[in-house]
């Protein structure tokens, strides 16, 4: 009996070590992980190192193609960016918060022609500004993704409201 | 349990009445004895209930006034996720919406993708004809611009539109968003 339940975990185990392994080779996963990726560096906690969030926001280029165009509601960001230019916008917001959390959920990914990639996610952005003010947004966020040598970089971002009048 | 204990205890129930019998049954039934079958019996209810209540029934508590008078403004009801599994959501449909994590909006779907929604003088236009709509009670004078809803999306609003129009949420949302339906 015993020999049996050891079997039995040791499959399971093996099994589910299988399964994240593929899991974590996927096109789906990579894509994944460049949002998470754009989440952290928008992520500030509290107390951050300067220099450390510095550096962090200074690999755009790692999850940005050479221009990514962006489409928002509100806020004004709308136009065609380099990476660089979003280095400094991402610097520039940050600065304006004490502590902020940005999170991608519910992701639904397709991808629509070979080497391309389309996600939608309702993205969270809750935080308190350097003024006191506690923010809390919720929207849903429409991302495209190309794959550039052999890396899946976003080349464009559309902001609109949950409920959009 | 010591010897003496335990003749008590035989003679106590060699003597007692049928409903004492019953009594015992019941509450051993809530506070059973513990073994291993307690435990497996345990597991499979609290797994049940995760299920259950985690998933196909998710308890809601309703907060806000925008569906009065069909939803009071305080109240309890359950979000049946199961409601379109096999259908397509539909023009009149009461349908719980995710916002975020654990906050959901109670709404009625009024438009579906394609059509054109328009309010005038609190009437509401669907692909340019009026609707009657029995669940709306309260007067109101909202105006809003034609709006073509996107593929994809449905446009939901709330049965009250006394509301100002600014502090009432309502528009077109991505279908993915459809939790399911309230339950009651």
């Amino acid at each position: 009996m015993k020999k049996f339940v050891v079997l039995l975990i040791f499959a399971a185990a093996a099994g589910l070590g299988a399964f994240l392994f593929l899991r974590g080779d996927s096109d789906e996963a990579r894509v994944k992980k460049v949002i998470g990726r754009f989440c952290s560096m928008a992520t500030k906690r509290e107390g951050e190192n300067p220099a450390a969030g510095a550096l962090l926001i200074s690999r755009t280029d790692e999850i940005f193609a050479p221009e990514v165009r962006i489409q928002a509601a509100r806020g004004g960001f709308d136009g065609s960016y380099t990476p660089g230019r979003l280095t400094s916008e991402l610097a520039r917001c940050r600065a304006v918060f004490r502590r902020v959390a940005v999170r991608a959920q519910d992701e639904e990914i397709s991808f629509p022609e070979k080497d391309k990639a389309f996600v939608v996610f309702s993205g969270t952005l809750s935080g308190d500004t350097k003024t006191g003010t506690s923010v809390s947004e919720v929207r849903d966020v429409e991302c495209s993704l190309v794959r550039l040598e052999g890396k899946w970089k976003i080349s464009q971002l559309i902001v609109h409201e949950v409920l959009e009048r | 349990m010591n010897e003496k204990h335990g003749i008590v205890y035989r003679i106590f129930h060699l003597h007692r009445s049928d409903d004492d019998t019953m009594a015992a049954s019941v509450a051993e039934f809530f506070v059973p004895k513990f073994n291993r079958w307690v435990l497996l019996r345990m597991l499979a209810v609290a797994a049940g209930a995760l299920v259950v209540f985690g998933w196909l029934l998710i308890p809601c508590v309703i907060d806000g006034e925008s569906m009065m008078p069909t939803f009071p403004s305080s109240g309890f009801t359950f979000c049946w996720t199961g409601r379109y599994w096999f259908s397509s959501p539909r023009r009149g449909d009461i349908v719980v919406v995710k916002y975020v994590d654990k906050v959901f909006f109670l709404k009625r779907i009024v438009g579906l993708p394609g059509d054109v929604v328009q309010f005038r003088r609190g009437r509401l236009y669907v692909n340019r004809v009026r609707q009657r709509e029995p669940y709306v009670r309260y007067v109101s004078d909202w105006n809003t611009k034609p709006v073509i809803v996107s593929p994809g999306h449905c446009f939901v609003v709330g049965d009250n539109r006394s509301q100002y129009i600014e502090r009432h949420r309502f528009g077109q949302i991505r279908m993915s968003r459809i939790v399911g339906a309230p339950l009651f």
